[in-house]
């Protein structure tokens, strides 16, 4: 029995992939398009080979907002705010490495930065229990116009108006034998936060606080501080991310915030797809990354609109995530009401 | 003459984990009575009522209702013979209004009903018995008194000739019970049959016709109320075996005291007091064991020496250490080891053995936050093989042990910290007879060996059994504290009834 049981959320992965893929054959086919040619445009093993560099360079910072999911969730609680903590990282992670041009202090600022945000929602949650998916959102578009503001008015390029100043290459992040900086930091990230969660007595609190604050209490040890540590770790986790674009993979931010939007909700999709473990994120990022890549080609060589990429991602990454997501909702609705009817 | 509404012949239920919950019950319930089920908690009632409402089925047996044989597939077939529930837990949507929640339960029945066909056949239900509600009300809004009047609408309304109430009185106040009764007594009039099953005695005196006592899953007698008295349903309600079969470490005056109490008051998770003005002392080397019907303020005392609840006013010395206002954590260093009553808190399901194995220590296992995991794992192999928990590897989820070497595992744990006092709560709650037997001597034999033990069990026997000691509860008060063999039966009896004796 429990070795079927282990088995299970592989045979769940396997399942999801297919349905996902199903799902986005019949889009494209409903759109006109021959799913068969599409897929294998999508998934073309040459052209994950001859574009491995830059899918590996974008994988990066899922990684590390996929982190900054999934240990809040193993907490139990439920960090939409990764893609605001990730914006604050980068930006912070801008200015300090152009002031000092040091790469390393441009990441650790990131990294507080970060921290800081994520333990303001966990404080909110915590102690006057305001949801923590509200400040989140509603954080995450208070920083999206920050950042902007910031990039556009406080520190924009002198030669070219659309952008912020670019960081000095002393604080850029480069390669080493052709593998991108930023991977080898974001999986070393993965390794750290695995470490974390399994082999440290924080990560066995945050892990039993999630599974029930009542065993917690009961284990004697304090659910909140776990919850706390575990925002402090994600928003730590988001700010890196928020750090590797900027200083490993485009050096500065444009109005557009196109490097930027969308990395920290992805990463939720990433952590999910990894059923919320943080070594197997970076797998998962990469077929993330992999198969966003693939789906632009469909722009490229049928003509198809950008939108409809994004469609089939979506389908793969929705049918991916779903059933995982659906029992980790529905465990959030529980305690969210549990917590609400005891105090 | 009477026609029996209901005949239940030798029905037998063992449930898959191994549970005998009845063994050979018989009983008629006659059309238009009210009919008292008697019996403490783990006596059978519920699994009878479950299997007579075609909830779950019998393993062996058979049953009539009016005159006809039945095989229930589920509860629809028990309410189309006209035979209704009323669940000690609401089954009503709260946010919904009174009348939606009779469409729902209408609609559940009749296909195509619409909201206006139940407001029409409510309110000439309403009419017809008498049993008024605010329909346009919303139920959540309404005093449980009232919410249990509508479960009752929901079942007449059906047009259920046999009404069957769970422990229907636990959640009502005083005057609500009084008001219950009297409508209880007006379906009767009606010809509405009623199965009213309780641990009560009171109630059964004051409101049915006649009544069948239960004990381990076995009928000890059937009579009619009013020729039998309190002392006598007592009496057949404990059964003398738990006097018997005596198995225990033997108080020592003059031991010194481990667990003190004094004075203690504590609230429940609604805000009322539960625990008002408890004292005791456990010393080293007995049991002192709590009896009483659960629900009477026995889980609030012990989560409040264990430091999980807060405690309102009072006293709490371990080792002689005053420990009211410490957290759980220094509890547990000063030589506290607490099971509590339920699996889901004591162990982390999701979890493997060997981290269920350390979840009370787990700062003891790890040195400047890492954990050594050869400190577990050798901690975890020790409780798995002093405490006999059967599992194919110190690393499979505690999720896929049974339920007896989920227990043994986390009673194992708690003594492999060689406590001081051990508190422990419904110990062997839903065990086979192996894994009861296995726990319960592993209690005892901690006690003989010098510790000190509270231990809170709703089973009497138990309780009979084990402790050196033994104190009732009732209503947030110890009624009495005496050595087991100084109780009688009838005191027992009274006692656990509420009766103040």
């Amino acid at each position: 029995m429990p070795r079927v049981e282990k088995l299970l959320p592989l045979l769940e992965v396997g399942a999801s992939i297919g349905v996902g893929i199903g799902v986005a054959a019949l889009v494209l086919f409903a759109f006109g398009y021959n799913p068969g040619e599409c897929l294998a445009a999508i998934f073309d093993p040459h052209y994950l080979v001859s574009n491995a560099g830059f899918i590996l360079s974008n994988a990066a910072p899922l990684i590390c907002t996929a982190i900054a999911f999934a240990i809040p969730a193993l907490a139990g609680l439920f960090n939409i705010g990764s893609e605001g903590q990730m914006y604050l990282g980068a930006i912070t992670s801008l200015v300090v490495s152009y002031l000092t041009g040091n790469p390393f202090l441009g990441i650790a600022s990131g990294m507080i930065a970060g921290a800081g945000l994520a333990s303001l929602i966990a404080f909110l949650r915590l102690w006057l229990n305001i949801n923590e998916v509200v400040t989140s959102i509603m954080l995450n578009w208070t920083l999206y116009f920050v950042v902007l503001y910031i990039v556009t008015q406080v520190i924009p390029s002198p030669q070219a108006g659309y952008r912020s100043v670019s960081i000095p290459p002393s604080a850029r992040i480069g390669s080493i034998y052709g593998v991108p900086g930023v991977l080898l930091i974001a999986v070393g990230a993965a390794i750290v936060a695995n470490y974390i969660v399994f082999r440290t007595r924080l990560g066995y609190t945050i892990r039993v606080s999630g599974f029930s604050p009542k065993t917690a209490t009961y284990a004697g040890m304090n659910p909140r501080t776990a919850s706390l540590y575990s925002m402090l770790l994600a928003g730590a986790f988001a700010g890196l991310g928020g750090a590797l674009i900027v200083q490993g993979i485009v050096y500065y931010i444009t109005d557009t915030m196109s490097s930027l939007y969308g990395v920290g909700f992805t990463g939720i999709g990433v952590a999910l797809l990894a059923r919320n473990m943080p070594i197997a994120i970076p797998l998962s990022a990469f077929f993330i990354s992999w198969v966003s890549l693939g789906s632009t080609r469909l722009e490229l060589l049928f003509g198809a609109p950008s939108e409809l990429s994004q469609v089939v991602t979506g389908a793969i990454l929705i049918a991916l995530a779903a059933p995982y997501a659906f029992r980790l909702i529905v465990h959030y609705i529980r305690s969210w009401r549990l917590v609400k009817a005891h105090g | 003459m009477t026609r029996p509404a209901i005949v239940v012949r030798d029905v037998w239920k063992v449930y898959p984990d191994g549970t005998v919950a009845l063994r050979g019950v018989s009983l008629e319930i006659d059309e238009g009575e009210i009919h008292g089920v008697l019996g403490e908690n783990g006596a059978g009632k519920t699994t009878l009522m479950r299997i007579i409402y075609g909830e779950i089925k019998p393993t062996r047996g058979e049953i009539e209702v009016f005159g006809k044989k039945v095989r229930f597939r589920g509860p629809w077939d028990a309410m189309r013979m006209g035979i209704a529930m009323v669940y000690q837990r609401f089954t009503l949507v709260p946010t919904m209004s009174v009348l939606e929640n009779l469409f729902l339960a209408l609609s559940s029945v009749e296909r195509g009903a619409r909201i206006s066909d139940a407001r029409s056949l409510a309110e000439e239900t309403m009419e017809r018995t008498g049993l008024r509600v605010p329909l346009d009300a919303r139920v959540e809004e309404l005093p449980v008194g009232l919410q249990q009047r509508v479960e009752i609408l929901k079942a007449l309304m059906r047009r259920a000739r046999v009404l069957i109430l769970d422990e229907p009185t636990s959640v009502l106040s005083p005057l609500e019970v009084e008001a219950l009764f009297s409508t209880l007594r007006k379906l009767k009039e009606m010809g509405i049959t009623i199965v009213f099953i309780t641990h009560k005695l009171k109630e059964v005196k004051e409101v049915t016709d006649r009544v069948t006592v239960l004990r381990r899953g076995r009928v000890v007698g059937s009579a009619v109320t009013s020729e039998v008295s309190e002392v006598d349903l007592a009496r057949m309600m404990v059964g003398r075996e738990v006097l018997m079969k005596v198995r225990r470490a033997e108080s020592r005056e003059h031991a010194k005291p481990i667990l003190v109490v004094k004075d203690l008051w504590v609230r429940d998770d609604r805000g009322l007091p539960a625990v008002k003005g408890v004292s005791l002392e456990v010393r080293e080397g007995e049991v002192l064991g709590i009896a009483g019907v659960q629900g009477n303020g026995q889980r609030e005392l012990v989560e409040a020496i264990a430091g999980v609840r807060p405690v309102e006013k009072g006293r709490i010395e371990i080792n002689g250490i005053d420990v009211t206002s410490a957290s759980t954590e220094e509890r547990y260093r000063l030589g506290l080891a607490y099971v509590p009553e339920s699996r889901d808190i004591g162990l982390v399901l999701d979890m493997s053995v060997a981290e269920n194995s350390v979840l009370t220590r787990v700062r003891e296992v790890s040195r400047a936050g890492l954990l050594s995991m050869r400190r577990i794992l050798e901690i975890a192999s020790e409780v798995v093989r002093t405490f006999a928990v059967v599992t194919p590897s110190l690393s499979t989820s505690v999720r896929y042990l049974s339920g007896g070497n989920q227990q043994k595992l986390m009673v194992g744990r708690e003594l492999a910290k060689r406590p001081r006092v051990l508190v422990v709560s419904e110990p062997t709650h839903g065990l086979d007879v192996a894994a009861t037997e296995f726990v319960r001597r592993t209690i005892v034999s901690f006690a003989e060996g010098g510790g000190a033990v509270l231990l809170v069990s709703s089973d009497l026997e138990e309780v009979m059994q084990l402790s050196s000691r033994v104190a009732i509860m009732s209503g947030g008060r110890i009624l009495a504290i005496k050595k087991p063999s100084e109780y009688s039966l009838e005191e027992l009896g009274l006692l656990m009834g509420g009766a103040v004796a």
